[in-house]
């Protein structure tokens, strides 16, 4: 009797170290701010260290103007709301003022766009042509891009 | 009370003429080493399995979660949003 209950609990505690040991070595390990960003991106498309080491700098070298641009885009937001805030307060629209805004805006939206599309096409100038498939393959969506416009 | 008591030794018999027969029959499915092995193998694959599987939706989660880190890094209208997001909460996003 003693050997049919050793039996399932030995299935059971085998289940269970398997199963934990497996998951400790195979678990994913979260870095976190720019450095984990890249240095995930280094284990997934599997660069080398120069690779990765002009990519990183292309990616501080961006990072300047990328907070100027989203500064603008801060300040556009605010002006933005502040359309709106009068229009709910004083009931009237100044809609020169506005189409004049939106131009800007969507120009400006066009520049952020350009300025993704080239920090990327710089990326992926330094890959081979594997990575570069499979690091469109992961952004392009998140940009909108389409294929042949990095390619 | 001695009716119950009758029904209740009874009932207990009857349960007691399966389940020998039931333990036994699983008793001496164990006892064969193969078979046991068997078992205890499967059991350790099983648990592979489901770690496996915990894991790859891990992967995925993180890899959906590091794809639009990467974006914010680059695009300047997503940082917009990060940076008044830590303006509204007082706090790194």
């Amino acid at each position: 009797m003693k050997r049919a209950l050793l039996i399932p609990l030995a299935g059971v505690l085998a289940a269970v170290a398997a199963h934990f040991g497996w998951f400790e070595l195979r678990r994913p390990v979260s870095e976190e701010g720019p450095a984990g960003v890249l240095a995930w991106l280094q284990d997934d498309l599997h660069l080398s260290a120069d690779q990765f080491a002009s990519i990183k700098a292309l990616h501080d070298r961006s990072e300047p103007q990328i907070l100027q641009l989203a500064e603008q885009a801060s300040v556009m937001r605010a002006e933005l709301e502040a359309f709106e805030n009068r229009r709910r307060t004083d009931g009237r629209v100044d809609f020169l003022a506005f189409a004049q805004f939106i131009e800007q805006r969507r120009e400006f939206q066009r520049i952020c766009t350009e300025s993704t599309r080239r920090i990327m096409t710089a990326a992926a100038s330094e890959m081979t042509p594997g990575q570069r498939a499979r690091y469109l393959e992961r952004f392009e969506p998140a940009l909108g891009l389409d294929a042949g416009g990095i390619n | 009370m001695e009716v119950w008591s009758r029904i209740a030794a009874s009932d207990g018999d009857s349960v007691d003429a399966v389940r020998p027969g039931f333990l036994a029959a699983i008793e001496a499915v164990f006892r064969q080493p193969a078979f046991a092995l068997a078992f205890v193998v499967a059991c350790g694959l099983f648990g592979l399995l489901l770690a496996e599987m915990r894991v790859s939706r891990m992967h995925e989660e993180r890899d959906v979660q590091l794809v639009k880190s990467y974006m914010q890094l680059i695009d300047p209208l997503l940082v917009a949003s990060d940076l008044s997001a830590v303006e509204k909460t007082g706090r790194t996003p």
